[in-house]
């Protein structure tokens, strides 16, 4: 401690105010903690900033340009254009600076101490908070880490100028006519399509030998089915070299088979994934123990290695998903106010906004197989939805995964047109552990893409009525 | 007391986080499969010891084990909360350890990754039907009360639509100690046309000055629950016969000394073990059982041969596993070790399941027949009494003297006639009779 430097002492501190930090800090405060969270930058973190909330824009500004230049329905518009500066306008004004502004809103309404800047540990109880040229230091009974992940850097790759990372990406003030994207992951397949759809040629460089490999192929074959018809090329088994940057372009050397090949684009995104925040946090002087990956080992409550620190979201193992965060959130905050809590979810939905749009939940039929489970698998196209036919989009499935025995769902994959909101009904029935009759027996409003989920239990029972 | 088991060390995360210096809220571990209770008997450190790892710190019995439960930590015993002679539910706070300093949290996790893994495997391995593609059948707020109330799910049977387990479940297995809904009984819970039985109402006995009480072991309780099980659903028959055996007498002596020599204590019951396997398979439907829910008669394809071993505690029934692949040397041989592990309380769970048939021998004690109880869900139950010398009519038509043991068997009527019966009773007694048929057909 620094002479004359005194420490202010808090009950339960937040670090990180994304979908993890913040519903943590708030829900500590119902249930009667005296709460402060650190933020070192905006309210919300990635996702509301810089990841899942303005891609959930710039994906649906670039739908809509798609949708009204379709000419489809017998609408039809001419000299249809889009301004991205516009567009960014309005992500940053009508949703982004809303959604922070609401977030710090529900702080204060909790009665939460917000502190500004970035958090560093000195101790097992102590941390500094540098805010510019201040400091000050502050002692802690309780601490809940919430800091999340950053997008991983690599070689040859440094992000400045037209060499982006997610957040760039999201930030074009122009349409780039090439755009290159390197790892074709979730990240990189949503943000092909975004610009694909905004008319950019796109390509995707891929070191797998297939993208998006959180998804079955039969899904993925139908994104690359959409790329294929807009024109994205995607280079597989491919390495990324180096980027050499002019005023104008950007040049990418990667090798395929050892062959050097080289692009020239106006930006390339690098999306190859991401890693903790966790390295600079000083968590070696709390005692806080991380793996050799960089994350904060956690128990079933989301306790560190300290008894009265918590890790929850991004720097703890498993999937860097907002909503992985927010459940973490609870139940860390729940474990803290004394409750005999538990993380305990056998579903984790995930949702990726490609065209079409992809969704997995739960087992699929290969993750229960492993498991030494004896599962059924059906599948119900979405050509048979009167819905899908209604809204001139029949592309895609629900599939789901049930135990052969007694048809409890175990898992289940939707391909398609609402895909993410559909997969909702399928995490429910997994978490509460219902089976196809439950479901089949649950009226499912007419007409909706909901109504599919009745079809594949329907036909999971063997009774099928629309195939 | 080197009999009894040592028990892995289980560590559930469980522990108070107010200050720097832990304390371990020891619960008590599963100490069996399928058993949600278990009986403090001795506590081997007192408040204010200090303990190190792997310790064993606790003796628990559950309805036929005696165990040692070890600490998962080190550190200083610092409240017992369950006394000695008290029954503890699996996952109740037994004891509270002080900890010195933080205990490593990889290692925790390890032990909790064990843990789970446990459960997993035993869940799966019992036939729960609320437990489904190795999953609870609960919903997550039915979940969380059941951790409030620390309450391990997958030991009871729910009584939802399709084997959910609802909150109510978790309320009557709290209030009820005898576990009705535990997951032993749920073959009686399910409903069948076959096995409707009306739960008769307990009986009560008067207290007058000429009584004293005493409060039923956990092993008398499991027994008398069988007995009645049994009872419940069988259709008990008897049928009575007692056969010369003085050439078995004979071949017994003969192989005496060569077992000895082996280190084998060669007894009738291991002949009997080795006739039975015969008479199972010529009438097969005695090494069956009936699947009550679906109506069916369920044959196994192997012989695991059980008796009964009557030991200070009560009755145990292990049983020897594939007796079918066995010489009598080694059926002697096991008989003897699991009659040790009975008399010493250290026989494993599966020692005592998935039995064929049984074979209870009083006559070592006396007496000549008596109706044996079926081991349910096995569908017979061979008796043996004392082998006597009496007088016998011989082939010639003249008297002499014969060595008669005597035979008692009782059957489920359900699947087994009489008829049946009598003839698997009829070949049982020709293998005896003539022990050198057992190399040639056993």
């Amino acid at each position: 401690m620094v002479v004359g430097d005194f420490a202010r002492d808090l009950e339960l501190v937040v670090i990180g105010s994304g979908p993890g930090g913040y519903v943590a800090a708030i829900r500590a405060a119902q249930l009667g903690k005296k709460v402060a969270i650190i933020e070192r930058d905006a309210f919300g973190g990635v996702c509301l900033n810089v990841g899942c909330i303005p891609s959930k824009v710039l994906i649906h500004a670039a739908h809509h340009y798609v949708d009204v230049k379709a000419d489809k329905f017998g609408v039809s518009a001419k000299e249809v254009e889009v301004n991205l500066e516009k567009t960014q306008r309005w992500k940053d004004e009508e949703v982004i600076s809303k959604l922070t502004k609401g977030v710090e809103m529900l702080l204060k309404k909790n009665k939460i101490e917000i502190i500004k800047g970035s958090a560093f540990f000195n101790g097992p109880n102590h941390l500094r908070v540098v805010n510019g040229e201040e400091s000050s230091s502050y002692q802690f009974n309780e601490a809940i880490i919430a800091t999340g992940s950053r997008p991983i850097e690599i070689d040859g790759f440094k992000f400045n100028g037209r060499v982006l990372d997610s957040t760039g990406a999201l930030n074009l003030k122009e349409i780039p006519k090439c755009f290159v994207v390197i790892g074709g992951g979730y990240i990189g397949c949503q943000m092909a399509s975004v610009y694909a759809n905004f008319g950019s040629k796109v390509t995707i460089i891929e070191a797998d030998d297939n993208i998006l490999p959180n998804f079955e192929t039969d899904m993925v074959d139908l994104v690359k089915g959409q790329f294929a018809s807009k024109n994205v090329d995607i280079i597989t088994k491919a390495r990324a070299k180096v980027a050499s940057e002019s005023s104008e372009s950007v040049q990418i050397t990667y090798t395929v088979d050892g062959n050097e090949q080289t692009l020239d684009a106006d930006y390339v995104m690098v999306s190859v994934g991401r890693t903790p925040n966790t390295d600079d946090l000083g968590l070696q002087m709390a005692s806080v123990e991380v793996d050799t990956s960089g994350f904060v080992k956690v128990d079933h409550q989301g306790r560190t290695s300290q008894q009265h620190i918590f890790a929850i979201g991004d720097v703890t193992p498993g999937p860097a998903l907002a909503h992985k965060a927010s459940y973490e959130a609870k139940i860390a905050a729940a474990a803290l106010a004394g409750k005999n809590v538990k993380i305990d979810y056998v579903a984790m939905p995930a949702v990726c906004s490609a065209d079409p749009e992809l969704a997995t939940v739960g087992f699929t039929k290969k993750q229960a197989e492993e498991e030494g489970i004896k599962v059924n698998v059906s599948l119900f196209p979405f050509e048979a939805s009167g819905t899908a036919l209604s809204l001139g989009n029949t592309e895609g499935f629900i599939r789901i995964v049930t135990d052969k025995s007694t048809g409890l769902i175990l898992g289940g994959q939707v391909a398609g047109v609402g895909a993410g909101g559909i997969i909702a009904e399928l995490a429910l029935a997994i978490e509460t552990r219902m089976n196809v009759e439950d479901i089949s027996l649950t009226i499912h409003a007419h007409p909706t893409m909901s109504e599919v989920v009745l079809d594949v239990v329907d036909l999971a029972l063997g009774l099928p009525i629309h195939i | 007391m080197a009999y009894k088991l040592k028990m892995p060390a289980i560590k559930e995360g469980v522990r108070d986080s107010t200050n720097q210096s832990s304390i371990y809220i020891f619960r008590l571990p599963k100490v069996g499969e399928g058993i949600a209770e278990g009986k403090l008997v001795t506590w081997l450190v007192s408040v204010g010891d200090s303990i190190t790892e792997d310790e064993a710190i606790v003796e628990v019995q559950n309805d036929k084990l005696l165990q040692e439960v070890p600490s998962p930590v080190s550190g200083i015993l610092s409240k017992i909360l369950v006394e000695a002679g008290n029954t503890a539910q699996i996952g109740d706070a037994i004891a509270e350890i002080s900890v010195e300093g933080s205990v490593s949290l990889a290692k925790d996790k390890e032990v909790l990754a064990t843990t789970s893994k446990i459960q997993l495997k035993s869940s799966s391995e019992r036939s729960n039907p609320s437990v489904v593609a190795k999953r609870v059948l609960a919903m997550p707020s039915v979940r969380q009360y059941a951790r409030d109330k620390s309450v391990e799910l997958s030991i009871i049977s729910g009584s939802g639509k399709h084997g959910h387990i609802i909150r109510e479940d978790i309320d009557a297995f709290l209030s009820n100690p005898a576990k009705e809904n535990a997951i032993q009984e749920t073959s009686e819970v399910k409903k069948s046309s076959i096995a409707q039985h009306d739960v008769h109402e307990a009986y009560a006995v008067v207290e007058t000055d000429k009584t004293t009480r005493e409060k039923m072991s956990i092993t008398r309780r499991a027994i008398s629950r069988a007995m009645v099980n049994s009872k419940a659903h069988a259709v008990h028959v008897a049928i009575f016969d007692e056969v010369e055996v003085s050439k078995l007498i004979t071949h017994l002596q003969r192989f005496k000394e060569i077992a000895d020599n082996q280190d084998v204590k060669l007894t009738y019951l291991a002949y009997m073990t080795k006739a039975l396997i015969t008479v199972l398979r010529k009438y097969p439907v005695l090494n069956a059982s009936i699947d009550e829910v679906t109506e069916e008669i369920v044959y196994r394809n192997y012989f695991n041969i059980g008796f009964a071993v009557d030991t200070q505690r009560g009755l145990y029934v292990p049983n020897i596993k594939d007796a079918d692949r066995k010489g009598i040397f080694t059926i002697a041989k096991e008989i003897t070790d699991l009659a040790n592990k009975a008399h010493e309380g250290t026989l494993e769970p599966f020692e005592m399941r998935d039995g064929s048939t049984t074979i209870t021998n009083v006559g070592n004690i006396g007496g000549k027949w008596f109706t044996p109880i079926i081991n349910f869900p096995e569908v017979a139950i061979f008796g043996m009494g004392r082998i006597e010398k009496k007088p016998i009519v011989l082939e010639d038509d003249t008297l002499g003297i014969g060595s008669v043991l005597h035979l008692s068997m009782s059957f489920d009527h359900r699947i087994v006639d009489g008829a049946m019966a009598q003839r698997a009773m009829n070949e049982l007694k020709r293998l005896l009779a003539n022990p050198e048929l057992l190399l040639m057909e056993g």
